[in-house]
């Protein structure tokens, strides 16, 4: 009993430490890549070089001291959420030591806030921003700005995901790493080995990017710009370069090789896979991309129509609605706004569109994609199953299985998907309570807490795509979203776990040791 | 064989088919819910209409014209009706859904009738308003007769025992056998009765007396009688009309109507259990805990964060918190100071609503316990993937089945006011007004408040914003189901139809 109480004990850490310690040395080199860069605009390089120093040497360490074990569900949420949190704290090294949010009237509490919040929104790919009018993003150096795109990057398909692919001493683990980190209920295996199937998603990722960036240079984007979207267009993070977002460019082409690339980011990687191996493209044959699609054209043309009848002219209210529907639906979260108040702030739209927007919000995009929210596939099954419920009043002796496409979906699927929506909807009211609590009003606090736990990026009312979460919400309410964000990225279970299992298994081991001293 | 599955109504409408049997189940329950239902306004409008005779009486002959006509409609239709020995689950919830739409109609022509409303729509969104119990009027009291007033309450009073009967005793038995209910277990519906029957018999036992008791003692704070009754059927329905003049200025008044509002969202089998003083397995139940603390909790937190420690201001959140949560929505405020999170708790206490088997709308505590204990072995299920365990409620494990219908019950909500809040959001209310006046319509809970907490004014909202919300109320105070069921079941009659007609076309384009 002792030696078992003993290796569960010893096992926990090492593990979480092990794949917490190789992400870090992941952001080490992103970082260190990203200090030369630096050196493009004279700008000091040691910010960045420092970070990426204290991130090599304490991921190395950690990972060298350290060796992982076969994964029980309890270990698996450790590593996946504790890997989030380290990355995420270290993270904000560069910020802090380059003074990003050291502007006037901030002070170092706040400061740290600003860059813990900029740092789990670069890694979550959620795209909320704390820069702003007070604290332009154009005015710090490539390097930073790179390397906050990176952090989208590396984010959006999933740093643990990265990791088992040189950890191949996971072995079977790693697909229960990739599957707690994966968005949507199930996650796809696209080879026989889990490391393979990993390596697979990171191509297909990398080769997506590329095609994005290409895309947009030849659209007239400048190569440090195309780079830095088309990282975080695939990763359907949000992360610009400019504060006006994609409203800096206000060109058409740009907005459509987006709109494509936002797409493909929040659609199905597994599809891609099957369409890259079998030279066809199966996606209108899988019932979650037509509904995702069929969403977001009427979506789309609904707004346009709202917006063309308030006197906007037909064309560009159809951009403007395709553009933000397609962002917050793929929870991007881009912005063609040219500024306050333009056709493209939907801030400043009637309230209908807002609220088809809030809606998407929720929504999110594919199962197996980079994007967030609670996903197509899960309210698809939720919906079928309220069918199903309704027909079996009709019918009480029937039997009526969920179809999902020509696949039944099992009913341990159903459940689950009841379960998260569960969860989601109990998490949604606590954050808005918590944030207008924290003196934020309601339609602020509620979308705030939806986009965050969505991993979306902007929000509505007052954190609108023109809008800084800094001016919006307090700091404390900031750090509230961090949370959120964090708990949305891996789909709430694991990052609630993480903190309830080790609770567990002290609550477990106490009653051991109360039994052994009773008996 | 074939012959004796088919209804009169189409012993009527198509030729050949002579003497038939029983009808069948889906014609029946439908016509005896639209006959019940036009019954039920009919009665309501003559009692109206002779109890204006004490005062001007100057809307007594529309009302007793219209209540005979729609008395008459209603009995004849239930004269001619020759019920199946046994109803379908599904064609007792069309029934009801047919007698919110009879009704409602019914009831429109009357305030139509007697130039209560302006337009004919306006009409329709006054009977909805009163039936459902949600009290979202644009009707300013002061501005109608008693008799009309005697009207709308009365139509909320039987809208509201309507939802009792749904809720307590159709859905638990009907849906016994291999459908447990949405709302409240077979064991529980039980106690109110062994049989549908007994069931409603019980539940008129203290909806009956419970209205003329809380009559009783309004009129004893010196509210009137007439004035009185209003009160006591807006409390007991859950419905939230008041009489002209603000009765509730007055401690008692606002106490007893607080009071009846918090027995009125309680679970009527609680109150049965009362009655019998079978309090044992009360002291167990969880639900009851719940709903009186949620009761406490936001009565507290009105009461301190407005920071007027007055025994006025103490009064009134215990009221708001009541009124809230029953779904009733009484229209007063606290006298302290209103601040933004008070907005987001009366809303999300008004979207959970009373107990289950009670008066009042909302997704009911019950279904709120179920999802967190949900949330719960989910977590739970996370990390032992292979784990079987039952949620339960006062130690008694649940189906599945009835879990399924809780969070089925919980998705459509959602839905619906998802999509009347788009609805009205697109018509011209901003948002959080959008959000406000959905989760009002779908709980069917009474007035609005704006975020510093003053009483929105419904009247001044477009005439297709007010239609948008009317499916909504129906929708939340018959617990969606009947409304899904009935839709259901004439796509299906659709289908079919269209399924034979070209099967038709394609034979004659054979012969040809």
């Amino acid at each position: 009993m002792s030696r078992f109480h003993f290796k569960t004990m010893s096992k926990r850490p090492h593990t979480t430490l092990h794949v917490a310690g190789t992400a870090l040395l992941f952001v080490s080199l992103m970082m260190l890549v990203c200090s030369f860069v630096e050196l493009s605009d004279n700008k000091s390089i040691y910010p960045l070089l420092v970070a990426s120093i204290i991130c090599g040497l304490i991921g190395g360490l950690a990972r060298l001291t350290t060796k992982p074990g076969t994964l029980g569900q309890a270990e698996i949420f450790s590593a996946v959420g504790g890997a989030y949190l380290f990355v995420s704290l270290f993270g904000t090294l560069p910020y802090l030591f380059a003074g990003t949010f050291d502007y006037g009237g901030s002070n170092s509490l706040i400061e740290f806030t600003d860059a813990l919040f900029e740092s789990i929104s670069g890694y979550t790919a959620t795209g909320s921003t704390v820069f702003g009018s007070h604290n332009p993003i154009e005015s710090h150096g490539t390097g930073i700005l790179l390397y906050r795109q990176l952090t989208q990057w590396l984010g959006g398909l999933g740093i643990v995901v990265l990791v088992v692919t040189v950890l191949p001493s996971l072995r079977a683990s790693g697909l229960g790493l990739i599957s707690a980190e994966a968005p949507g209920p199930e996650s796809d295996r696209l080879a026989s080995r889990v490391v393979d199937t990993a390596r697979e998603f990171w191509k297909i990722y990398f080769v997506l990017t590329l095609l994005i960036g290409v895309g947009l240079f030849a659209a007239g984007m400048g190569g440090f710009d195309a780079l830095a979207h088309a990282l975080t267009t695939a990763a359907t993070g949000g992360f610009s370069t400019r504060s006006a977002s994609i409203g800096f460019w206000d060109n058409p082409t740009i907005e459509i090789i987006l709109i494509i690339g936002m797409i493909l980011g929040g659609s199905s990687f597994a599809l891609h896979w099957r369409a890259t191996k079998e030279r066809r493209v199966p996606h209108f044959k899988d019932s979650e991309f037509r509904a995702y699609i069929g969403l977001f054209t009427l979506a789309a043309v609904v707004i346009a129509w709202i917006l063309s009848s308030n006197g906007l002219g037909f064309g560009q209210a159809l951009r403007s609605a395709t553009f933000n529907v397609v962002a917050l639906g793929t929870s991007s979260g881009f912005s063609n706004a040219t500024g306050d108040g333009s056709s493209g702030d939907f801030a400043a739209w009637a309230s209908g569109p807002q609220a088809i927007l809030f809606i998407f919000l929720i929504f999110g995009g594919c199962t197996g994609s980079t994007s967030g929210g609670v996903k197509i596939f899960r309210l698809q099954v939720g919906a079928l199953h309220a069918l199903r419920s309704i027909r079996k009043f009709r019918r009480p002796r029937g039997i009526f299985p969920v179809f999902h496409g020509s696949k039944v979906i099992s009913e341990s699927l159903v459940q689950r998907v009841a379960g998260f929506i569960a969860v989601y909807a109990v998490l949604v009211i606590s954050g808005t309570i918590i944030l207008t609590i924290l003196d934020t009003d309601i339609v602020t606090a509620a979308s705030g807490a939806v986009s965050a736990l969505g991993n979306m990026g902007p929000a509505l009312g007052e954190a609108g795509p023109t809008s800084s979460f800094a001016d919006a919400y307090s700091a404390p309410s900031r750090l509230v979203l961090a949370i959120f964000m964090l708990i949305g990225r891996l789909e709430i279970f694991p990052m609630l776990l993480m903190v309830i299992s080790p609770y567990r298994v002290t609550k477990k081991q106490i009653r051991q040791i109360r039994k052994k001293n009773y008996s | 064989m074939k012959f004796a599955y088919r209804s009169r109504l189409q012993v009527l409408t198509f030729s050949g088919y002579q003497q038939l049997p029983d009808w069948a189940s889906w014609t029946s329950g439908l016509t005896l819910g639209a006959s019940f239902g036009l019954l039920l306004s009919g009665i309501i409008a003559i009692v109206s209409g002779v109890a204006g005779l004490h005062g001007a009486a100057s809307q007594t002959p529309e009302l007793l014209i219209i209540g005979t006509l729609s008395g008459l409609i209603g009995s004849f239709l239930f004269s001619i009706v020759r019920p199946p020995p046994k109803h379908r689950t599904a064609d007792i919830f069309g029934g009801f859904f047919f007698l919110s739409i009879f009704s409602i109609v019914s009831s429109a022509i009357v305030f139509y009738a007697t130039d209560s409303v302006e337009h004919f729509d306006t009409a329709l969104y006054e009977a909805t308003v009163s039936l459902t119990t949600t009290a979202l009027s644009t009707l300013n009291t002061s501005q109608i007769t008693p008799e009309m007033q005697f009207f709308r309450g009365s139509l909320q009073w039987a809208g509201g025992l309507v939802v009792l009967i749904l809720g307590a005793a159709i859905i638990p038995v009907v849906g016994s056998k291999s459908e447990p209910s949405i709302q409240i277990e077979r064991n529980e519906a039980l106690a109110l009765g062994n049989t549908r029957q007994s069931a409603i018999f019980n539940i008129l036992k203290i909806y009956i007396p419970l209205s003329f008791l809380l009559w009783v003692a309004f009129a004893l704070t010196g509210t009137g009688i007439f004035d009185g009754l209003l009160l006591s059927i807006s409390t007991v329905s859950t419905g939230g009309f008041v009489p002209a003049g603000n009765p509730f200025e007055d401690s008692a008044t606002q106490w007893i109507a607080a009071a009846g509002m918090c027995l009125s969202g309680t679970s009527f089998v609680v109150l049965w259990r009362l009655a019998l003083r079978k309090t044992g397995e009360l002291r167990n139940s969880a639900e009851l805990r719940v709903y009186f603390s949620v009761v406490a909790i936001s009565a507290l937190t009105l009461f301190i964060f407005s920071h007027d420690f007055t025994y006025e201001n103490f009064r009134s959140s215990f009221f708001v918190a009541s009124s809230a949560i029953s779904t009733t929505g009484f229209p007063a405020t606290i006298t302290g100071e209103w601040i933004p999170i008070f907005t987001v708790l009366v809303l999300l206490i008004t979207a959970i609503g009373g107990m289950a088997g009670s008066v009042s709308g909302g997704f009911n505590i019950r279904s709120l316990i179920v999802l967190i204990r949900l949330s719960v072995r989910e977590m739970v299920r996370q990390l032992h993937p292979r784990s079987v365990s039952r949620i339960q409620i006062d130690g008694k494990p649940l189906s599945e089945s009835t879990v399924d219908h809780t969070v089925v019950l919980q998705f459509l909500f959602v839905s619906v006011v998802v999509v009347t809040c788009i609805g009205v959001s697109i018509t011209e209310l901003d948002l959080f007004s959008a959000i406000n006046a959905a989760v009002h319509s779908t709980a069917t809970a009474g007035p609005l408040r704006s975020i510093d907490g003053a009483l929105t004014e419904v009247s001044v909202w477009t005439r297709p914003t007010r239609s948008l919300l009317m499916p909504a109320m129906i929708l939340g105070w018959l617990a969606i189901f009947p409304v899904l069921i009935v839709a259901g079941e004439f796509v299906s009659f659709l289908k079919s139809k269209f399924r034979s007609v070209k099967r038709t076309v394609i034979e004659v384009r054979s012969n040809e």
